[in-house]
């Protein structure tokens, strides 16, 4: 198959993603840009509900795991400066603002 | 490269796996977790500098389990990161994969240090696809 092939079939194929996003988004009485917005907002929630899920089974996974009590442990004693050593102190910067 | 660079999790994300672990640890250092997340994410030259979702996942774990940035609980919250920024590639450690096998990597990469590719490989053979 030569390349002028593979660019026609590739544009056939995206010409026919945007006459099935217009079909979709008309559907819905919305234009195509805010059928895509609300498409990626969509997925974007399913992400962070996907995370928050991971997060907590995580957790919980190892919640009375003695193998992370001990470099937990470990690492909390290791050396390090306070956030106000570092010089950040959002609270003073909040009482400053107020 | 035929394989895929995956995705890197970001910033806030990681505050939020901190703000979920046990006892809601204060972060002592942001530089940290902002540190890791710029890390993995990095593009050079059109070309990930992490590429592939374990390496991102070692270098990530290298990064905030060297460096104290947690009050408490940093392990736990580095391995929940891990396993997070695993889950936004479409993989999940497999559920034979012993906690002593993790806890003894998690020591070393804390410790002496371990080689990010090695950290990568052993990850790999840790992870299975999400079924969607």
């Amino acid at each position: 198959m030569g390349n002028s092939n593979v660019v026609s079939i590739t544009y056939r194929a995206t010409q026919q993603d945007a006459e099935e996003l217009r079909r979709r988004a008309a559907a819905r009485g919305l234009s195509v840009q805010a059928y895509m917005d609300r498409q990626l907002a969509l997925d974007r929630d399913e992400v962070e509900q996907r995370l928050r899920a991971v997060i907590a089974t995580g957790y919980a996974r190892i919640q009375h795991d003695p193998e992370f009590d001990a470099l937990d442990a470990e690492l909390a004693a290791r050396p390090r400066s306070l956030p106000s050593e570092l010089g950040f102190n959002p609270e003073a910067q909040a009482r400053h603002a107020a | 490269m035929s394989q895929d660079a995956g995705h890197a999790l970001d910033f806030q994300t990681l505050l939020e796996v901190s703000a979920n672990a046990p006892g809601a640890p204060h972060v002592q250092d942001f530089g940290v977790p902002f540190a890791a997340s710029a890390r993995i994410g990095l593009n050079l030259l059109d070309q990930d500098v992490y590429h592939g979702a374990t390496m991102k996942t070692a270098a990530l774990l290298d990064m905030l389990l060297r460096h104290p940035w947690l009050e408490h609980h940093q392990a736990r919250a580095a391995w929940v990161s891990a396993e997070a920024q695993l889950a936004v590639n479409g993989l999940a450690i497999r559920r034979d994969v012993k906690s002593s096998e993790i806890g003894g990597l998690l020591h070393q990469i804390a410790g002496p240090g371990v080689a990010l590719a090695d950290v990568a490989r052993t990850l790999q053979g840790w992870t299975e696809r999400i079924a969607s």
